[in-house]
C-alpha cells in the first residue's frame, strides 16, 4: 500500500502534462489514478470501463488534486452500484474539485508562495542596503525561496494525499478541520511585513544612493520614490506590462527634458 | 563555442519553463528563482537578483489559472539576464532594457504554449479512442508525450529567443539615444517601487488585527 501511495504521489506530479482546453487535466488524473483502478478492477474490460470514466473531464488546482484523487479511489472502492459511482465521481470531479481549485489558487498561490518570495525580496534588498549587492552567498537567496515554499507545499501535498484516502467520504471535511481561513490571514500578515520592511529598507537605499537620482535633489527623488510606489499600490488592477511601459516613458520624457 | 553555450541555456530554461505547467509546479519557473540561477551561470548573479526580484513583484499576480495562459513569466526572467550578461556585462542597467525587449518574446511563448495545448487535445482524442477501440492505451507513453512537446516547444523558443533575441538586443541597445541609456540606468532603480507597490496591492483587502473594531 505504502508503493502504491509514494507512486500515486509521484504520477501527481504529471497532473498536468498533457493540460488541454477540451477537457484540462483528464489525462494527468487518470495516470495518477490508474495504480489504484488496476488494483481494484482485475477485469480487464472493467478496468478500461474505469479509465474511460476517468477521461471525463477534469480540472482543479494541481495541489488540491491530491485531495480528489483519493476521495475518487474510494468512491471506486465502494460496492455502491454504477450509477451511483458515475453521479458520485461527477459530483467530486466538477462541483468539489472548482470548490478546492479555488481554495488552492488562495492558498499556495496567493498567499504562500508571495510570502516565500517576499521573504527572499527582503534578503536581496537587506544585502543591497549593506552594500553586498555582488555578495558570494548571493546565491543562497532563490534556494531559500525554493525551500521555504517546497517544504510547506510538497508535505501538504503527500499529506493531502493520505489523509483524504484514511477518511473515506469525510475528506470534504478535511478541509474544515484545517482551519485554512486563520493560517492563510497569518501567513498573509507575515508577508506583509516582509514586503513593507523591503520597501522601507528600499526608500533609505535609494536615499543615500547618488547614481539614482534623477532630478538632482535627494528629497524630490525619494518623494517621487514614494509617490510611484503609492501609484502603483493606487493602479494595482492595470495589467502590469502596461504599467512598465508607462513608468518607462514617463522617465524617459523627463529624462529627455534633462537633456 | 556559442552555439554549445546557446544549446544548454535553452535545455536549463525549457526546464524551468515545463515546471510551470507540465511538472510538478515546483515554482522553478518563477523568475525570483530562475532569473538569479541564469545570472549565476553567466557569471553575473547580482544582475539576476535585481532582476528576478522587479520581475517576481511587478508579475507577482501573474500564474496561469485554469483556462487562462498569461505571458510567459520564466521568459521575462531569464531573457533580460542572458542577454544582459551576455553582450553588456559590464552594464547591469541594460537588462531593463532586455526586461522591456523580452515583454514581446512572453507575448510569444504564451501562443507557443497555447498551440501546444492545441496539439495535447489530439493526443487526448487520441487515448480515448485507443481506449474505446482496442480496449488498451499507453497512459504512461501518452504523458511522456505530452511533456516532451512541452519541452520541445520552449526549448526551441529559448534557443530562437538567444540567438535572434539577442542579436536584436545588441543591435538596438548600441543605437540607443543617451537620454534613453539615462532614462535606464534610473529605470534600474525606480522598478523595485513599481514592484513593490503591485506587490502590496495583493494586500488591499487585508484586515489588520490593530485596527479591527
Amino acid at each position: 500500500m505504502k508503493t502504491l501511495f509514494a507512486e500515486m504521489f509521484i504520477r501527481s506530479f504529471f497532473l498536468q502534462s498533457v493540460w488541454n482546453f477540451e477537457r484540462m487535466q483528464n489525462v494527468g488524473f487518470l495516470f495518477a489514478i490508474k495504480p489504484m483502478l488496476d488494483k481494484i478492477y482485475n477485469d480487464e474490460n472493467e478496468r478500461n470501463a474505469a479509465y474511460l470514466r476517468h477521461l471525463d473531464f477534469f480540472n482543479t488546482h494541481p495541489y488540491m488534486a491530491n485531495i480528489i484523487i483519493p476521495a475518487c479511489v474510494n468512491v471506486e472502492e465502494s460496492n455502491s452500484d454504477l450509477q451511483k459511482k458515475i453521479k458520485d465521481l461527477k459530483f467530486l470531479k466538477t462541483a468539489a474539485a472548482s470548490s478546492f481549485a479555488a481554495i488552492g489558487d488562495s492558498f499556495f498561490w496567493g498567499t504562500l508562495r508571495t510570502c516565500a518570495a517576499f521573504v527572499s525580496i527582503a534578503v536581496i534588498i537587506f544585502t543591497a542596503f549593506m552594500g553586498e549587492q555582488n555578495h558570494p552567498l548571493n546565491f543562497i537567496v532563490p534556494i531559500v525561496f525554493l525551500f521555504v515554499y517546497n517544504s510547506f507545499h510538497l508535505s501538504m501535498r503527500f499529506w493531502f494525499l493520505i489523509a483524504a484516502f484514511s477518511l473515506k467520504d469525510q475528506n470534504i471535511a478535511l478541509i474544515n478541520k484545517l482551519q485554512l481561513k486563520s493560517i492563510l490571514h497569518l501567513v498573509k500578515l507575515f508577508a506583509l511585513l516582509f514586503i513593507t520592511a523591503s520597501a522601507l529598507f528600499y526608500i533609505v537605499y535609494f536615499h543615500i544612493l547618488e547614481e539614482a537620482s534623477l532630478f538632482g535633489s535627494q528629497f524630490l527623488d525619494t518623494f517621487c520614490l514614494i509617490a510611484l510606489f503609492a501609484l502603483s499600490v493606487l493602479f494595482g488592477r492595470v495589467k502590469p506590462t502596461i504599467k512598465l511601459c508607462g513608468l518607462f516613458f514617463i522617465t524617459a520624457l523627463l529624462s529627455f527634458t534633462r537633456f | 563555442m556559442i552555439t554549445d553555450q546557446i544549446i544548454i541555456a535553452a535545455v536549463i530554461a525549457a526546464l524551468c519553463s515545463c515546471d510551470n505547467v507540465a511538472f510538478g509546479q515546483f515554482m522553478l519557473s518563477r523568475p525570483i528563482f530562475c532569473a538569479p540561477l541564469f545570472g549565476y551561470l553567466s557569471g553575473d548573479i547580482g544582475t539576476g537578483l535585481w532582476m528576478g526580484m522587479i520581475a517576481e513583484t511587478i508579475w507577482i499576480n501573474t500564474l496561469p489559472l485554469g483556462a487562462a495562459i498569461p505571458l510567459d513569466i520564466s521568459a521575462l526572467g531569464i531573457l533580460p539576464v542572458f542577454w544582459s550578461a551576455k553582450y553588456f556585462a559590464a552594464i547591469p542597467h541594460s537588462a531593463v532594457f532586455g526586461l522591456l525587449l523580452a515583454l514581446p518574446f512572453a507575448y510569444l511563448a504564451k501562443e507557443i504554449d497555447i498551440l501546444g495545448r492545441i496539439v495535447n487535445t489530439k493526443l487526448m482524442l487520441r487515448l480515448e479512442r485507443e481506449l474505446f477501440e482496442f480496449g488498451k492505451a499507453e497512459i504512461g507513453k501518452t504523458i511522456f508525450m505530452g511533456l516532451s512537446l512541452f519541452f520541445v516547444k520552449f526549448f526551441i523558443f529559448y534557443v530562437f529567443a538567444f540567438y535572434f533575441g539577442g542579436w536584436i538586443f545588441q543591435k538596438l541597445y548600441l543605437c540607443l539615444p543617451p537620454f534613453i541609456i539615462f532614462t535606464l540606468s534610473k529605470l534600474w532603480y525606480l522598478l523595485p517601487a513599481l514592484g513593490f507597490g503591485s506587490a502590496a496591492y495583493i494586500f488591499a483587502g487585508l484586515k489588520l488585527p490593530f485596527f479591527r473594531k
